[in-house]
């Protein structure tokens, strides 16, 4: 293929994946992996590569936008970040050794899970303000935020089990480049029972530090191409700031359900080609 | 929190500096993008999938470490300064919690300044024993 329609091609997937990405709150990598190995015949690892600097891109500038809304709990990220870091560099090292097909095989079982996440109904009869986790006191994990009836207070529960769920987080974005953020609500939302503003907001703000820890490793490993992420980059940024714009007047309701079946179609078309050995 | 007002400014500086980060390093890599795209013409080659991860060769060799990048960029190295923007985005978030830090350190949060401090190490170990 001729260079210049090759990143065209890859400026286009990307800002797709960029407005899908953010409208749906699924992040790029999803459509990022899928595009560049079974649309492009790109490697594995390449993919990977660049699907990580694409969720630093993307975690960085929606973090700039709420940080300044006073949700984001730092101490609740800064304390999962031991987590997620560690986990992110476990992943990254067990990525160097494990085959392809391996990963894309996981990658596919992954984004179903995220699909899933993504159009369950959510519980929303939950007392946040429910006595927590003695740890929660200890680490200083409680915390409040505003909202248009008022300031919430909030206890976290769980702290164990939502930590060693964010190692888990971390390992599985450390191997396959992206964001993982339906694990960090599943660890987040379910087990430690944080409203759901704060923690979406919070683990945004913790996907590029994750992300950050194995990039290094990445770059070393030579899984980080400049020719790849040089339309990528802006191509996704470009799209999760047009799908910032359309978010207030867009049905995110069928949205999210049309993009979660495209996930799982391309998820399955992943383990598929990972069982045959074709990626 | 003891100190909530300088807290919220702390966190207006950490916004400016994660959307300066991206702005910056977009800039950047499309700059070298374009440089790029003028020195490589003709048919893509070496993105195909290998099979074994000894076969797999990677980005060249020079784009891998920042004391190799640097001096291609003042040859005009296309390939080498979109690579730089890339670098500069990687660190973005880790700036972000050298602030944290700093915010941390300004309340006198012993506890926070520990668990930062792991976070950082966490990320400088690899920074700079490199598992090559």
């Amino acid at each position: 293929m001729n260079i210049e329609l090759f990143v065209l091609i890859l400026f286009a997937g990307a800002v797709l994946a960029g407005l899908l990405g953010s409208l749906t709150g699924l992040g790029g990598g999803a459509i990022i992996i899928p595009l560049l190995t079974m649309g492009l015949g790109v490697d594995m690892r390449f993919a990977v590569g660049t699907a990580l600097v694409t969720s630093i891109a993307t975690s960085s500038g929606a973090a700039a936008a709420y940080i300044r809304e006073g949700i984001t709990n730092t101490r609740i990220g800064m304390f999962l970040e031991i987590a997620t870091t560690m986990g992110a560099v476990i992943g990254a090292l067990i990525a160097v050794y494990m085959p392809t097909n391996i990963i894309a095989l996981i990658f596919g079982c992954v984004l179903i899970f995220s699909a899933y996440m993504s159009v369950r109904k959510k519980d929303r009869n939950i007392d946040y303000s429910a006595p927590g986790d003695k740890w929660g006191v200890k680490m200083k994990l409680n915390g409040s935020y505003p909202t248009p009836t008022g300031i919430v207070q909030y206890n976290v529960h769980r702290v164990a089990g939502g930590y060693s769920l964010m190692t888990f987080a971390g390992v599985i974005s450390g191997l396959l480049g992206i964001g993982s953020g339906a694990l960090k609500v599943l660890a987040m939302d379910i087990a430690m029972k944080i409203p759901f503003k704060v923690s979406t907001t919070t683990s945004n703000f913790m996907i590029g530090v994750t992300a950050a820890a194995s990039a290094v490793i990445y770059l070393q490993r030579g899984y980080i191409d400049p020719g790849l992420a040089m339309p990528i980059v802006p191509g996704v940024l470009l799209g999760a700031f047009l799908g910032s714009k359309i978010l207030p007047r867009a049905n995110v309701q069928k949205l999210r359900l049309l993009f979660s079946l495209v996930i799982a179609f391309l998820a399955l078309q992943m383990i598929y080609n990972g069982l045959t050995d074709k990626i | 929190m003891k100190n909530p007002s300088s807290q919220h400014d702390i966190d207006l500086i950490i916004g400016k500096l994660l959307r300066v980060g991206v702005i910056v390093s977009c800039a950047i890599t499309i700059f070298g993008g374009i440089l790029y795209l003028f020195q490589h013409q003709g048919a893509v080659s070496g993105y195909g999938a290998v099979e074994k991860a000894a076969d797999f060769h990677g980005a060249a060799e020079y784009l891998r470490e920042i004391g190799s990048i640097v001096p291609r960029i003042f040859h005009l190295d296309g390939a080498a300064i979109a690579q730089f923007g890339i670098i500069v985005l990687i660190f973005t978030p880790i700036m972000r919690v050298l602030f944290s830090l700093l915010s941390f350190i300004v309340e006198k949060d012993k506890l926070y300044i520990v668990i930062t401090l792991i976070v950082l190490l966490i990320i400088f170990a690899n920074l700079f024993f490199g598992l090559r």
